[in-house]
């Protein structure tokens, strides 16, 4: 039985490598062209050369999203851009453009193409065309509930991915150009202004309808995390994981979270972890729910008034190195912490656990009472093993 | 020549158009289409088309909605009525659509209704090795493009030009969520949100989906004879929320225009015809202004 794949999001080398330490099967990534998050870091031609080498060094694999919604412009240079992507040996491009089927042809190029949820394909004709047209694998809609995605598997024995986490498009995605009407900046070529993240006064011909609610679309972020059992029974072979511009402590924890559900689930203990569910929603600072899964979303499944959304200092530093002579973590400082506090130290592929902060060192070697300065380089005592890359974060736990 | 497409009027409403100077009807079937006035439910279909054949104007059938998996089956079910009712014109945006129509041998003519994605000639040169020899291009790009499109199609090519602008589509019913939310009655499916702001208004209308329309109206008339040179075959005028007399004002307007592309101040003075019609309420899109995607490039 294959193992579902784990696809973790990447904005730039930095965090390709993160996701694939903490444990993603896959990862995939933008060029500074033909991307979707037109804003983000990206990626390099060398950069995407280097994450490939990295990614199969380790097992996994490399997904570039070539899925901007192209204008005539655009086209110029992508046969070439596109044959350089296959000498580097990537695994699969992600795309909502379909004529790349007849660039990928044409050359003889190696990678899959994977249907991008640009697409918005919700039902198992529309799946059966592209199947037939060489399409190897569909991004589904996000719309898409367990029955639509079983009846699709079921109809179509097509490899499906399907979003597991993360934020939600208000629209079907490809089908919202309210940025560009609002802003100019054109969504479907990576200039999305989040317009659904606004707020609006609502009308009936000119009278207010609420003066203490603004109408708001703005949906809650989307979190299968307890579904994942169902998901894999179902047959999807790909679970993936949204956020190409989150930061790398955001994505060490999704990644290492789902990881570590679906490693359980395959070695048979399958139990969901409360305090993960509480690390979830700590590193996006927003409410999560199922979203279409199980039902039409409703006004629950939106934001309107009351969210908060205050930025948490949770993430506390990376560990550089172990000093086993005298039992003291190496880190690298984030965010402010004191001696006494309670951190919550985790890694790839081991399990977290907490300890109170005894004492800090600065390089020198001076105990200081508090961590107050980003990038600093500091010690704390520990007795037990941490490796290099583990996180530190506040514990939050109790 | 270019020709001009409009959506059918309800039944009763459908010899009111019968001086009036265009090619075509444009009809949505309840259920299977959305963002049209009026619905034609596929057991009146043959109604429809016997009033249609007495002005002898072509029929397009535009399923354009995404059709979710428990919708398949009806799908197939219209598409069927459609082709044993000879339907000449059936128009997609789910490729469930393209696929069926495909499976049963459909060789008319296939519309690609793009919703936003009709933004290149290489897409659409792909979709016409399946059949698909018409398509509605985009409303978010430029005249250029437009023109650049079309020179490197063997598609005809259709452009809206006059209308409130469709700009996203949710599967989410928003309003009756915000309703619910405010502990509020919907009394009516389309509302006004402004952005506050801006101070600018905008549509939002809930049907099966919610549609984020416009509320300014799109009127590119003064870009009519530029269109008209590079050979674009159809213009696309949407009578939604427009009074139903004022709107055939503005199709002779275009009519009278196409009539007369070579004259510019008979078109300016068409123009105004529109825009008095429209309440002055009107915008032109995309045609002339280019949008940006890189922050960089952002005035």
């Amino acid at each position: 039985m294959n193992k579902v794949e784990l696809l973790a999001p990447a904005g730039d080398l930095e965090r390709l490598k993160w996701a694939i330490l903490y444990g993603a099967d896959a990862v995939y990534i933008g060029y500074q062209n033909y991307s979707l998050r037109a804003n983000a870091k990206n990626f390099s031609l060398d950069e995407i050369k280097e994450g490939v080498i990295f990614a199969h060094k380790n097992n996994a694999k490399v997904y570039v999203t070539v899925n901007i919604i192209f204008h005539q412009e655009d086209i110029k240079d992508l046969e070439e851009y596109l044959i350089k992507i296959d000498e580097y040996n990537v695994d699969a491009i992600i795309s909502s453009d379909i004529f790349i089927l007849d660039i990928i042809k044409k050359h003889n190029l190696k990678f899959e193409f994977h249907l991008s949820t640009q697409m918005s394909t919700l039902n198992s004709e529309a799946a059966l065309f592209f199947k037939k047209n060489n399409v190897k694998r569909i991004v589904l809609g996000r719309e898409t509930s367990k029955n639509d995605i079983k009846n699709i598997i079921d109809k179509t024995n097509m490899d499906l991915e399907v979003f597991i986490h993360g934020a939600m498009c208000m629209a079907y995605s490809g089908r919202c150009t309210l940025s560009n009407y609002l802003t100019n900046r054109d969504s479907n070529r990576g200039g999305c202004a989040q317009i659904c993240r606004w707020v609006f006064d609502l009308y009936d011909e000119k009278k207010l309808i609420d003066k203490n609610t603004k109408f708001s679309f703005s949906p809650k972020d989307q979190s299968l995390l307890k579904n994942i059992r169902e998901l894999i029974d179902l047959g999807v072979k790909s679970f993936k994981i949204e956020g190409r511009m989150k930061s790398v402590y955001y994505l060490a924890t999704i990644v290492s979270i789902y990881r570590k559900i679906i490693d359980n689930i395959y070695n048979g203990n399958y139990s969901i972890d409360e305090n993960d569910i509480k690390a979830l929603y700590r590193c996006a600072n927003r409410d999560t729910t199922m979203q279409y899964f199980d039902k039409k979303p409703t006004e629950n499944e939106q934001y309107y008034i009351g969210r908060e959304e205050n930025t948490n200092q949770d993430f506390l530093g990376v560990v550089l190195d172990y000093d086993e002579k005298n039992k003291e973590i190496i880190l690298e400082e984030r965010n402010y912490f004191k001696v006494n506090d309670k951190i919550n130290i985790f890694g790839p592929k081991k399990e977290s656990f907490s300890l109170k902060v005894e004492y800090i060192k600065d390089e020198e070697g001076n105990k200081i009472p508090c961590a107050r300065h980003p990038k600093e380089v500091l010690r704390i005592p520990c007795t037990i093993k941490v490796s290099k890359n583990d996180l530190i974060r506040i514990d939050f736990f109790d | 020549m270019t020709k001009i497409l409009v959506n059918c009027p309800n039944l009763k409403r459908i010899n009111e158009y019968k001086n009036h100077s265009f090619d075509g009807f444009i009809l949505g079937i309840e259920g299977y289409s959305e963002n049209f006035n009026n619905y034609v439910k596929i057991n009146e279909l043959q109604t429809y088309l016997n009033e249609i054949n007495k002005l002898n104007k072509d029929v397009y059938i535009f399923l354009n909605k995404l059709y979710f998996e428990e919708e398949i089956s009806g799908l197939k079910d219209v598409i069927k009525e459609l082709i044993n009712n000879n339907i000449t014109n059936i128009g997609f945006t789910d490729y469930s659509v393209l696929n069926i129509i495909n499976d049963m041998k459909y060789d008319k003519n296939i519309v690609w209704i793009s919703n936003h994605l009709g933004t290149n000639s290489n897409t659409i040169n792909y979709l016409n090795k399946f059949g698909v020899n018409k398509v509605f291009l985009s409303t978010e790009i430029t005249k250029d493009e437009i023109i650049s499109i079309k020179n490197n199609v063997n598609c005809n090519v259709i452009v809206k030009m006059y209308g409130h602008l469709l700009m996203a589509t949710s599967s989410r019913k928003l309003l009756s969520n915000y309703f619910k939310y405010i502990n509020k009655n919907k009394d009516k499916d389309l509302y006004t949100f402004k952005d506050i702001v801006k101070n600018k208004d905008y549509l939002i209308k809930e049907e099966d989906n919610s549609l984020f329309l416009t509320k300014d109206v799109l009127n590119d008339l003064l870009f009519l004879k530029e269109l008209y040179d590079n050979k674009v075959d159809y213009i696309y005028l949407d009578d939604y929320l427009i009074d139903d007399k004022k709107f055939l004002n503005i199709i002779d307007a275009y009519s009278d225009g196409l009539n007369n592309i070579d004259d510019v101040d008979f078109i300016n003075k068409l123009n105004e015809v529109v825009k008095i019609n429209t309440e002055n309420n009107t915008f032109n899109g995309f045609l002339d202004k280019k949008t940006v995607f890189r922050v960089n490039d952002y005035e």
